[in-house]
């Protein structure tokens, strides 16, 4: 249990999936308009997250074992695509103002690197099941987190602040980013995997 | 009913194909890839025995210098004088440390330490790869530990200085080469 | 002499390069495949293996789906791309294991994440789905190439600050002292930025966008 705890942390925050390693940066730039639609993101991004971390740790072992391994990447992704596609299905059906709220997000929450990247990495760090589990859910906050934080700041700076127009979308959002994850530097070593 | 067939034809025939390029690809470079590996593996450890090779030589050199014995589920290398080898790892600051480390035949001084695998920030905790940071572990004794800490001693035999900057590496690394000293004494000394 | 290159600008293949290269620039322009841009740049080595690899996924990828492109299900279409850029990345992979063994240990997982750099299937879905092979190779051709030299520009700038070396090869003067941030993450957003700013101000974008 402690182990999840400290896993958990871990990838919050000294390797936030967002402002450490960088990835899941699209979306992060595009959806960050505003807090609404970012708190939003960010969930359906750890539901995704979590569960395809799950997945596909057992099938990963599944093709060590039938020395498979070469193709766990087109595996993983199509995991992915089809946790997306049910989860979407069932939102629609049991919680439609749910599904209506999240919109288009939930289908291009597929092409978002980080939740990739997560099965990616349980692959390289030889996690266990277990520590898979909490190293996904702590990705999936670490990267709710991020973009939470910076839908925040983009909203008061649109009303506060005047961005330079070559900074406008894309610019502001990396130097935001940038000041955060400086930040999140100072997290370095408290806890460790 | 049709557009249905046609779409399972459709992905049926995508993946055949898909499956084909990768297992030609797989069968092309197969080999070749575990012939890096191996290569990689060995001249590592022949480096850290310090015995001379070149590029071409490297399998050559290792069949005839290295011999590698199992006891008791661990791998260790002997080469003629005396000198064991064996892997290894621990967790760093970013990711796992894999390295390989050599004693000398009195199984307590250092001869080299090599590293073959690290996430650490490249230049700071990643110097731990760099050659002139290893040399200094040179003849340093595991009696009962070595210790890497801020402005070591030169002269003990069992201090070596850490990377400035990179306290936390550092002191990871100092963790696990004393760990993996301790589970390999015993093998050792049968 | 000046007449033909007037007509040249108007030719298709031109226009395409260009605005891949230089308008409708993928990162800058259209804020896609950032990830890899700011992950890989650390150094520039990496940055040209994950360029030329980007480079080489997208003009399969592109050249397949134009292929094929009369032959897709409307429904299964992005099942279609997910295949095939996924098994083009994996060739990839296995090809840099097997000829650039420590390039592929450096770039570690982050090759098998040009599955989810979008402009390889942002291209896909908005061109070679659309168009005959050949305008689909050159408009995947010049978006990596776009991608690769923004790749190389921010590469070049943070391994000067970050290690004092170009391609590993040390050109600042002694006492230079290293500005690690730019090796970490924190240093690859401020780079990120200050070039999206110069290049949206330079191409004139900002001017269109209001």
């Amino acid at each position: 249990m402690e182990r999840m705890i400290t896993v958990f942390l871990a990838s919050v925050l000294t390797h936030n999936i967002a402002l450490t390693y960088i990835l899941g940066m699209c979306p992060l730039i595009a959806i960050s308009k505003n807090l609404k639609t970012a708190k939003g993101m960010g969930i359906s991004v750890i539901a995704v997250i979590t569960i395809t971390g799950a997945i596909n740790w057992p099938i990963y072992k599944f093709l060590k074992n039938s020395g498979a391994e070469t193709i766990s990447l087109l595996v993983f992704i199509i995991t992915i695509a089809a946790t997306v596609q049910l989860l979407e299905m069932l939102l629609d059906k049991f919680i439609p103002s749910l599904y209506n709220a999240f919109g288009i997000f939930l289908p291009l929450i597929t092409v978002n690197c980080a939740v990739l990247a997560v099965s990616l990495f349980f692959v390289s760090r030889t996690f266990t099941f277990l520590e898979t589990v909490a190293f996904s859910f702590g990705s999936g906050v670490g990267w709710a987190l991020a973009i939470v934080l910076i839908a925040a700041i983009r909203e008061k700076l649109a009303l506060t602040g005047k961005v330079p127009s070559g900074l406008e979308g894309a610019g502001i959002v990396m130097v935001i980013a940038g000041v955060i994850s400086l930040a999140f530097t100072g997290f370095g070593g408290i806890v460790n995997f | 009913m049709k557009e249905q067939f046609k779409m399972i034809q459709f992905v049926v025939i995508l993946g055949i194909v898909a499956a084909g390029i990768l297992i030609g690809s797989q069968g092309y470079t197969m080999d070749l890839i575990t012939e890096n590996q191996e290569y990689t593996l060995k001249s590592t450890i022949l480096n850290a025995f310090e015995i001379d090779f070149t590029e071409a030589t490297v399998l050559d050199v290792y069949e005839k210098s290295v011999r590698k014995e199992v006891k008791d589920d661990t791998v260790l290398y002997y080469s003629e004088d005396g000198t064991v080898g064996f892997e290894i790892n621990g967790k760093g600051l970013w990711g796992p440390i894999d390295g390989f480390m050599t004693l000398e035949p009195d199984l307590v001084t250092i001869k080299a330490i090599q590293i073959i695998y690290n996430e650490e920030t490249p230049g700071l905790g990643g110097v731990i790869a760099e050659q002139w940071y290893l040399n200094k572990f040179k003849g340093k004794k595991f009696s009962p530990a070595i210790a890497i800490i801020k402005s070591a001693d030169m002269s003990s035999e069992t201090e070596i200085d850490s990377i400035s900057g990179a306290t936390m590496t550092s002191n990871a690394f100092e963790l696990m080469l004393n760990e993996n000293y301790q589970n390999q004494k015993e093998v050792l000394n049968q | 002499m000046k007449k033909k290159l007037i007509r040249l600008r108007y030719t298709k293949w031109y226009q395409l390069l260009s605005r891949g290269i230089f308008k409708d620039h993928p990162i800058y322009a259209m804020a896609l495949g950032i990830c890899s841009a700011l992950a890989v740049t650390n150094r520039i080595e990496n940055a040209i293996g994950m360029g030329v690899g980007v480079t080489l996924v997208l003009m399969a990828s592109s050249a397949t789906t134009s292929m094929i492109r009369k032959y897709i299900p409307g429904r299964v279409r992005m099942v279609t791309y997910m295949v095939l850029i996924s098994t083009f990345v994996i060739a990839f992979q296995l090809f840099l294991q097997a000829f650039f063994f420590d390039l592929s240990k450096q770039l570690g997982a982050y090759t098998g994440l040009i599955i989810t750099n979008c402009i390889v299937m942002g291209r896909a879905e908005a061109f070679a789905v659309k168009n005959p092979v050949n305008f689909s190779m050159i408009d995947a051709f010049a978006n990596g190439i776009g991608y690769t030299i923004t790749l190389l520009v921010l590469s070049f700038v943070r391994e000067i600050l970050a290690f004092g070396t170009l391609l590993g090869h040390s050109v600042v003067p002694e006492g230079w002292v290293n500005w690690t941030v730019m090796a970490m993450a924190p240093g690859a957003f401020f780079v990120m930025a200050l070039y999206i700013w110069v290049m949206r101000t330079a191409a004139k974008l900002d001017q269109e966008a209001a």
